[in-house]
């Protein structure tokens, strides 16, 4: 079995109106989402904000309760557990097999507390005593290539940068099997994005991290991911390895995304026209493919009929009734 | 030929005070904007990017404050005017700003309120501009909600911001941005906050109005991606200067700064292989109350010529239509 298998996963935020907050709907924010991901993997989850990415993360890390849907995960060999519906008691042995790298890196560190007690945190609450926290927290910061200095000092001192080295020291305490970074890089300038990406390039090669990278960002995705999960208001539109995807994109919705993405060559401006339209609300999907009200490819079925996502070829799933004989273009 | 120039700044310095000391936000900065031409401004956080913006339409607050430097609109004409010397609040200034200039926000709400609907804010800013009566100015409004592609434009005059997704929300921006009837525009990363498709949108609208038009466009971005595909000329500023101008084809193609080459390699691309690595520079921006002596890029730059870049400042890039880099390296090419 994979480190983690989501399946049928799915999400409705209720809405509530009028004086008595009475449901009047319900926001389907994950509608029915199936991956998985293997050891050491990195699979990206993009898609446009609101699609859902943050949703499908906070299910898996049980920040919050999936509305139905299996998440099996594997916290060690031969011992399969569902995060979608382990009672909370279960739960909180778990919790360091799966770990957490933020968006902002200024928010998600406490400022009162030295950086060493920050990365040692987890290992404390895990019962780790203090002269092995001691030496891990050194290994760990050389791992992220801070000095060891930086121990007893507090996060201010630290630039953006620097600070999400501390977030992903601190996640990577406890040896964690899966890692979920939400945005990681998207706060950060150029240069400093750079040398966050290299370095999360270098933990997956010496450590084999398993990862769940959630980004908007298809660039950033294109370095970083062995596979990539496109999501589109709640669902999922394809799953492909990386390359695959980009080159050869079998969901119209993909072939969009990569479109309007500018690339740093003037000598490529302005090859196609963006897709047209907005992003369907979650509260009101259109019927049929959520996609078909900006789809240039849509016939009558794509109105009616919702697209299951199938295999379309090995290794490869698409949700769009077409997929088999349609020729989309990528970026190569 | 070079277009017309409808905007000169000429070595403008802008300075912030604080407990720390003095921050030298803008120290030096030239640069023309010309009719019908889109001039990429790029640069890291901090930079000095919309410091310009801002020091253009007299919007630098205390403890900010112009300390140099001039910025000329029409400096082609008999008698230009210099927006340094006018007060931010004169009769003159007002009408320049949102006038002659219209400004596009990252976030479209710093420019709009939340309390009125979008047609009473355009109507308003349309009146502010021009003389006309209140139906001619509400007919004017949907016209240019029309015109920057929001559907309905009869309709959504009556709704609210909150009501609009962000993309839609950033075409009311630009219609606000329009209002006074513009000839130079400056957008200051209008499409950071978006997503890629709604991002491709709103870059095509700019590039429409813009020909439509013969707008000049000042468009500041992070994103080389966002100045490959708009820009016809490109200043890159470092630490509060413009570190190299160029072509946009120039640029990428033979960027002579070493922080342009370094930018360019660092950018993660859309075309890359799979697990490639990128290149990056040295450190971090220092603050720009900490800025390093001689060329202030020396300490990051990896082709640093040693005793001469720690000691010399390099002169500014120059005025001209190819542009240049301010470094010695390019210096000693040329
Ligand atoms: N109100 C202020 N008070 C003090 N310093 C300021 C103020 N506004 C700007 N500065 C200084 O001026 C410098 C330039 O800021 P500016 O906002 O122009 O950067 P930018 O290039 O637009 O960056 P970003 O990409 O983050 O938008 C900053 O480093 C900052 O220190
Ligand atoms: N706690 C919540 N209550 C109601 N709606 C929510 C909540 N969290 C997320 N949503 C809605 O669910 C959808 C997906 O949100 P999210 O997962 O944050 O998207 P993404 O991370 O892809 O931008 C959005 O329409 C969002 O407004
Ligand atoms: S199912 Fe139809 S509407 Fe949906 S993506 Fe495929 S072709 Fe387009
Ligand atoms: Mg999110
Ligand atoms: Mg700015």
């Amino acid at each position: 079995m994979n480190l983690l298998e989501v399946a049928d996963l799915k999400k409705h935020f209720p809405i509530r109106a009028g004086l008595l907050r009475r449901e009047v709907g319900q926001v389907r924010a994950v509608d029915g989402v199936s991956f998985h991901i293997a050891a050491g993997e990195t699979l990206a989850l993009v898609g446009e904000s609101g699609c859902g990415k943050t949703t499908v993360s906070r299910c898996i890390l049980r920040a919050q309760r999936a509305t139905s849907g299996a998440i099996r995960f594997m916290p060690e060999d031969g011992r399969v557990v569902d995060l979608a519906t382990i009672p909370k008691r279960e739960l909180r042995p778990l919790r360091r097999h799966v770990q957490m790298i933020f968006q902002d890196p200024y928010a998600s560190l406490n400022p009162r507390m030295m950086v060493g007690d920050i990365i040692a945190e987890p290992l404390k609450v895990n019962g780790v005593p203090a002269a092995e926290r001691r030496a891990r927290v050194l290994e760990l910061l050389e791992l992220v290539q801070l000095p060891a200095s930086a121990r007893t000092r507090f996060p201010h001192a630290f630039s953006g940068g620097q600070r999400q080295r501390i977030g992903i020291a601190r996640a990577l305490a406890l040896n964690p099997r899966l890692v979920v970074a939400d945005e990681p890089v998207s706060a950060l300038d150029v240069s400093v994005q750079a040398q966050i990406i290299n370095l999360l390039l270098d933990l997956q090669d010496r450590l084999r991290l398993s990862m769940l990278f959630v980004a908007h960002d298809l660039s950033v995705v294109r370095h970083v991911s062995d596979r990539v999960a496109v999501m589109y208001v709640g669902r999922m539109a394809e799953v492909a390895p990386t390359d695959a995807l980009y080159r050869s994109p079998r969901h119209p919705y993909t072939e969009a995304l990569l479109a309007a993405v500018p690339a740093p060559d003037p000598g490529r401006r302005g090859r196609r026209a963006p897709v047209a339209g907005e992003v369907a609300d979650p509260a009101r999907p259109p019927p049929g493919c959520a996609f078909h009200p900006r789809c240039p490819y849509a016939v009558d079925r794509c109105r009616v009929e919702r697209p299951e996502l199938r295999e379309v070829e090995p290794g490869r799933w698409a949700s769009c009734h077409r997929a088999q004989e349609l020729s989309l273009a990528g970026v190569t | 030929m070079a277009e017309r120039s409808v905007l000169s700044i000429r070595d403008l310095a802008v300075q912030f005070r604080s407990e720390q000391g003095t921050v030298r936000a803008l120290d030096g900065v030239s640069f023309d904007l010309r009719a019908g031409r889109t001039l990429g401004i790029v640069g890291e956080s901090g930079c000095g990017k919309s410091v310009t913006a801002r020091s253009i339409l007299r919007l630098i607050d205390w403890p900010g404050r112009i300390t140099g430097g001039q910025i000329l609109l029409d400096p082609e004409e008999p008698q230009p005017t210099d927006l340094t010397a006018l007060g931010p609040e004169s009769r003159r200034m007002r009408e320049v700003r949102g006038g002659r200039v219209g400004l596009i926000f990252q976030e479209p709400m710093t420019a709009l309120s939340a309390h009125y609907t979008v047609g009473n804010q355009i109507i308003e800013a349309v009146l502010q501009h021009r003389d006309l009566s209140k139906a001619d100015a509400k007919a004017q409004a949907i016209a240019l909600l029309g015109e920057v592609g929001i559907p309905h434009p009869q309709r959504r005059i009556d709704a609210y911001p909150f009501e609009l997704s962000g993309g839609l929300r950033q075409r009311v921006g630009i219609a606000m941005a329009l209002a006074g009837d513009p000839d130079i525009l400056i957008a200051d990363e209008p499409t950071t906050a978006l997503d890629v498709t709604t991002q491709a949108q709103i870059l095509g609208l700019l590039q429409r109005l813009q020909r439509e038009k013969g707008i000049a466009l000042m468009l500041i971005t992070h994103d080389m991606g966002v100045i490959a595909e708009m820009a016809d000329e490109v200043a890159v500023m470092y630490l509060g200067r413009i570190v190299e101008t160029a072509p946009v084809a120039r640029l990428f193609a033979a960027p002579r700064h070493p922080y342009t080459r370094a930018l360019l390699r660092a950018v993660p691309s859309i075309l890359a292989t799979p697990r490639q690595r990128l290149s990056t520079i040295g450190g971090a921006v220092p603050h720009p109350g900490l800025r390093p002596g001689g060329c202030s890029f020396h300490p990051r730059c990896a082709e640093n010529l040693g005793e001469r870049c720690r000691r010399e400042v390099p002169a500014p890039v120059p005025l001209n239509e190819d542009g240049g880099a301010s470094c010695f390296l390019a210096e000693d090419a040329a």
